[in-house]
């Protein structure tokens, strides 16, 4: 078991970690209706 | 000096799932972040140890890792396990983004001005009080707001509109930024971008890898924290002035509130479910998860949950993640078909023998700006359903790393 600890301690490992871009979408309700259906769409 | 690293490397300790032991670290240079194990971790201390002191290399390296070493094995251990990027010799290139277009509307300096005034409102009481008041104020009115989304605004209102939205997009970046702030983290710019194909907002918080998950975790929700506070003062505004338009607006906050919670773009939710479950590069993981299904369908390898605990999370993230891509990809292939159909029946009013006769009389018949708008969504719906399906196909093309891990 110790063995089993000191080479998972010895791995070389490197994760690369991604740019954090936290976003907000430019989108609108699309048009809500009142029987509460709505259609997603874009604001251009 | 036969090797060198880059002088402004900063060394943090990083908390991850099956990590119990901390035995994973952060290392960051300018906006890189990388996460290492015990041995690369020191590999580096070793390497720096011996640029700043007059220690040799094998010196350096066994004061550090108390392991005896040749200088070539030590050179050899760096070049095959330290990122390239970290040595002096490397250029540092510039900071990859998912953005197909991005630019920078207000830089780190000037938003910092703001965000260390700001950071007070970080305060825990003070956001039970917000979300108290949100649920009960925007609660209360929701019937009401809704009721008014569904009569619009008139023409003369859409610029205020706009700047009112405009000014919720700044709000919540801005509560990003100063949620980073908060913990002294520095930040970065906040920006306009496409991202995919939705043109987006966005604020630069890749320094925030060095918090803990948990202060990750309020950098993700600060942005929604503060369009609250927003939100609330809008709806009191509508709700004594019975204004339209504010009901409109408040709507249409809400609205994006709760899109940039989808956790399957990078948006709030990702970042949120990330943060929180630990599990860094979420859509990499995805895509391995789901090649470790098709390995474990085709050719039986097992999946070891007990020796991954990550995978209960990943498998029904991918799975849900999957099944949204497919629902987003039918959705869009029906709307193309129905656009498709609309150009073609304006079309089929087109009368008169030459091309600018036809112009003349759309012009008159007032069709030729529908049939402008027809077209622009239809390439707007070719250009989303082709991400789709490029989207679906990257996540089931083989993977030649897996393939072989696998074999």
């Amino acid at each position: 078991m110790n063995n089993d600890n000191n080479e998972l301690n010895n791995e070389y490992t490197v994760e690369a970690l991604e740019a954090r871009f936290e976003m907000e979408a430019v989108v609108d309700d699309g048009g809500a209706t009142a029987d509460g259906s709505c259609e997603c769409k874009i604001t251009w | 000096m036969s090797i060198q690293l880059h002088q402004n490397i900063q060394i943090s300790s990083f908390v991850s799932p099956g990590h119990l032991e901390n035995n994973q670290f952060l290392i960051q240079c300018e906006h890189l972040n990388y996460v290492v194990s015990t041995p690369v971790k020191t590999l580096i201390e070793s390497l720096i140890l011996y640029q700043n002191s007059n220690e040799t290399l094998v010196e350096s390296y066994f004061t550090t890792t108390q392991r005896n070493a040749s200088e070539q094995d030590i050179i050899t251990l760096a070049r095959q396990h330290i990122p390239k990027e970290l040595f002096a010799n490397t250029e540092i290139t510039d900071q990859r983004n998912p953005f197909i277009f991005s630019m920078t509307l207000l830089p780190e300096r000037f938003l910092s001005l703001f965000s260390v005034l700001l950071t007070p409102l970080f305060n825990k009481w003070l956001c039970l009080i917000t979300i108290v008041t949100l649920i009960s104020v925007h609660g209360s009115l929701l019937a009401q707001i809704s009721q008014s989304a569904t009569l619009g605004i008139p023409i003369g209102s859409i610029p205020t509109f706009i700047l009112a939205m405009l000014f919720s997009y700044f709000i919540h970046e801005l509560g990003h930024i100063s949620a980073c702030q908060r913990y002294n983290c520095p930040h970065g710019s906040i920006g306009f971008g496409i991202y995919l194909v939705f043109p987006v907002f966005y604020a630069d918080v890749s320094k925030a890898w060095r918090l803990s998950q948990k202060q990750r975790a309020v950098v993700d929700l600060g942005g929604l924290y503060f369009q609250s506070m927003l939100i609330i003062a809008i709806d009191c505004f509508a709700y004594f002035t019975e204004s339209q338009l504010a009901y409109v607006v408040s709507w249409t906050i809400t609205f994006t509130m709760l899109h940039t919670l989808n956790p399957f773009f990078k948006f709030d939710g990702y970042w949120l479910l990330s943060d929180l479950s630990g599990i860094t590069n979420l859509h990499d993981k995805m895509r391995t998860s789901l090649l470790r299904v098709k390995h474990k369908i085709l050719h039986g390898t097992p999946l070891n949950f007990r020796e991954d605990t990550t995978l209960y999370l990943l498998m029904p993230y991918s799975a849900l993640a999957m099944l949204f891509f497919i629902y987003v990809a039918t959705f869009l292939s029906r709307k193309l078909w129905q656009t498709g159909q609309d150009i073609a029946s304006a079309l089929s009013k087109i009368q008169g023998d030459s091309l600018s006769e036809s112009f003349t009389l759309m012009f008159e018949k007032e069709t030729l700006l529908p049939l402008l708008k027809t077209t622009m969504w239809a390439v707007l719906f070719v250009l989303l359903l082709s991400f789709y399906l490029k989207r679906i196909k990257n996540l089931l093309v083989q993977d030649n790393n897996l393939e072989a891990e696998n074999k």
